[in-house]
């Protein structure tokens, strides 16, 4: 019998450590964070009549993992925000003010800049 | 048969403390890895000074426009006041050519201008979260003259998960 209870708390050691770096390996934080800054930055840098793709692919599995159907990327008042899972979403302000509109098509990210 | 029960006590204990030692170990190496922050501000400044650069300056010439009084940085730069008020700072200098301060702006969050300037001289800082700064001065021309325009960009846009 004890050595039941030792081989089964072992076994759960292992299963929850195993748990712990698959969860963090599958990257939803760092997949929000490196998304919304990278955006962000085309934003800054991007000029009137500008039209940017953005292979959003890694999000779109993240999200589908995380069992999440909402909007993954929302770009509006000078904010970008990137959610992958309903537990919050990463979010990062950009200063340029041109006039932005952003749409999803396939797996690309796209991103309209006009005066 | 009594010793051998210890032994496997013992054994037990030891076992337990190795796995609580190697559990810690890789949370703590998974956790810095993984919550490591991506700084993007010092490429921020950068762009913030081109931003301005691009709009004060066409093909090396100076825009005529800046010495009007009633410029507005903001809407000609197609820069949110708002979002610089709260997260940047940049500072623009025009020198005639005998040094003189010809115009000047200031935006933003003016106590990053210090940190800015300590920053600039290459001071070393312990501040984790001080804001990351470009400078950048170039040689213009207005009505035919040499001048000079130095731009002091800033930038502490962190951003941040909202729950």
């Amino acid at each position: 019998m004890p050595e039941l209870v030792f081989i089964t708390l072992n076994i759960l050691f292992f299963v929850l450590v195993s748990l712990f770096i698959y969860r963090s390996a599958s990257g939803s934080l760092v997949y929000e964070e490196s998304y919304a800054k990278n955006i962000a930055l085309l934003l800054d840098s991007a000029k009137p009549d500008m039209y940017l793709v953005l292979d959003i692919s890694p999000l779109i599995e993240n999200a589908e993992e995380n069992k999440y159907s909402g909007e993954l990327v929302s770009v509006k008042d000078n904010l970008v925000k990137v959610q992958l899972d309903s537990s919050g979403s990463y979010s990062l302000n950009y200063f340029s003010n041109y006039s932005i509109s952003s749409r999803v098509e396939g797996t690309n990210l796209v991103l309209e800049v006009k005066k | 048969m009594r010793g051998k029960k210890g032994g496997e006590k013992m054994f037990s204990l030891w076992w337990f403390l190795v796995l609580a030692v190697v559990c810690v170990a890789i949370i703590s190496g998974v956790l810095l890895y993984y919550s490591a922050s991506i700084d993007v501000r010092g490429i921020e400044s950068e762009i913030l000074s081109s931003r301005i650069y691009d709009c004060f300056i066409s093909k090396g010439n100076l825009n005529s426009n800046v010495f009007d009084k009633d410029f507005d940085l903001f809407k000609e730069c197609r820069i949110s006041e708002s979002v610089i008020n709260s997260k940047y700072y940049f500072r623009v200098k025009i020198f005639d050519s005998t040094n003189s301060i010809v115009k000047e702006f200031r935006k933003g969050v003016a106590s990053y201008e210090a940190d800015c300037e300590i920053q600039i001289e290459g001071k070393k800082t312990e501040a984790k979260n001080m804001v990351q700064c470009f400078k950048r001065i170039d040689n213009v021309v207005y009505s035919g003259e040499s001048y000079k325009i130095e731009i002091l960009a800033g930038s502490n846009n962190l951003g941040g998960r909202i729950k």
